[in-house]
């Protein structure tokens, strides 16, 4: 069995998971990066998407938001505003608020409004792309 | 010897009150659970995100941020001081609001220019009745804590912040002890490694690589650690007003029924004088007919 290091996942409102993961893949703001055991100390930016990750032999897969990740060559811990798996993800809620925020954007917003509206259709498309996935 | 009528009117006024208090009981204690179902589940974050961010201190190198600006050069009269104090939305929970307020009242005496954000509508009709100076523009309900209030809040306080128009910026909530409440100041900006870093901490690992870059990093580190510190403010917050509503709500309960206890005593006291005045009145009517 390959070397594994602590992976802490943690939501604002839930602490999603704590298990001995052997690798570990996220998307960070300039792309996906993948993080094994002893990796060199990093912090890095999490943008919405979907992280993946290997224990016991088998992956795993969960949809995140906006966040940060704090990497330790023993330990990653793993911060974000939600999290969920797949299954959790209600399609339909996700599409109405693709929808709603796609509509939005077609107006004229403020600078303010338009990084909002922004931040929420990437939600959005990153729970469609986990949840159709299945 | 009161009144008979009058002893029964108060018996029922007071149990009228009694139905609403047992009720707003029944209501907070039920809100209490699911604020503390909430909280349960905020609190890993809270303390992880606090843990972590001394880490990362701790382990980048010494750079320049706004995030991290002291403003040093910066003379005490021109200082202006945030705070956000989270209060409740309604009145009836004991000495919640008033140790909050008192709290903050301390606080804001301390500095000449302070601006308030306050959460909560008892809060904010207190401190613009007083005519201090309240964003009147945040109006944040402090009921249900959610994420996006959270962000919001964030964003109101961070671009202050950023532009100078706040030098420093406070949280005024209250902590949740062991079912005790305790009105707590927590401070948000500046960052400031040397508040955060504890002595006894001892760097076990080698600095860490912030990427893509320090900045990029950072821009987006402090207002994510902010949003999560206002979110657990907030949740812990809400429920220390639920459990200071649900002990006032026991306690108002309590005496109630003391008081209907005794007024019931009461009653059946001058019910008691009443008929025995009445039979002395018949008994005394009775034996002057005998004489005659």
């Amino acid at each position: 069995m390959a070397k594994t290091f602590r992976l802490d996942i943690l939501a604002v409102d839930k602490s999603f998971c704590g298990v001995e993961c052997e690798h570990l893949i996220f998307p960070s703001l300039d792309g996906s990066r993948g993080v094994l055991a002893g990796h060199e100390p990093m912090i890095c930016c999490l943008s919405a998407g979907e992280i993946q990750f290997l224990c016991n032999g088998e992956w795993k897969r969960a949809v995140v938001s906006d966040g940060f990740i704090e990497i330790m060559p023993d330990f990653v811990k793993l911060f974000a505003d939600s999290i969920e798996s797949p299954e959790e993800i209600d399609l339909i809620r996700a599409e109405a608020a693709k929808q709603r925020a796609e509509e939005r954007l077609r107006q004229q917003l403020s600078t303010k409004q338009y990084i909002h509206t922004q931040a929420a259709l990437k939600r959005a498309m990153a729970r469609i792309k986990g949840a159709s996935r299945k | 010897m009161a009144n008979m009528r009058e002893i029964k009117e108060r018996i029922a006024s007071v149990s009228d009150i009694m139905k609403i208090t047992n009720a707003m009981y029944l209501i907070s204690s039920s809100k209490l659970k699911k604020a503390r179902d909430n909280l349960d589940k905020t609190v890993p974050y809270f303390e992880n995100i606090q843990s972590t961010i001394r880490h990362i201190l701790d382990h980048s190198e010494d750079f320049e941020h706004p995030f991290f600006d002291v403003r040093r050069s910066k003379p005490e009269d021109e200082r202006t001081y945030g705070y956000i104090v989270v209060t409740g939305d309604k009145g009836l929970c004991g000495a919640y609001n008033h140790n909050i307020i008192k709290l903050a009242e301390s606080e804001l005496a301390k500095h000449k220019n302070t601006a308030l954000f306050v959460v909560g509508a008892v809060g904010r009709a207190y401190f613009e009745r007083r005519g201090m100076n309240v964003d009147t523009e945040f109006l944040y309900t402090a009921q249900d804590p959610a994420l996006y209030r959270a962000r919001r809040i964030q964003e109101t306080v961070t671009e202050l912040f950023l532009r100078g128009r706040l030098d420093e910026v406070h949280i005024i909530f209250t902590k949740l002890e062991r079912s005790a409440e305790i009105p707590t100041i927590i401070k948000l900006f500046p960052l400031e490694p040397d508040l955060l870093g504890d002595e006894a901490y001892e760097k076990k690992y080698a600095d860490a690589e912030l990427e893509p870059s320090p900045k990029a990093v950072m821009d987006h580190l402090a207002p994510n650690y902010a949003k999560g510190l206002i979110f657990g403010v907030l949740t812990e917050a809400f429920c220390s007003e639920q459990n200071a509503r649900m002990t006032a709500m026991d306690s108002a309960t309590n005496s109630a029924k003391d008081m209907i206890a005794q007024l019931t005593l009461d009653y059946n006291r001058a019910r008691q004088a009443a008929i025995t005045q009445e039979i002395t009145e018949i008994v005394g009517g009775a034996r002057s007919l005998k004489r005659k």
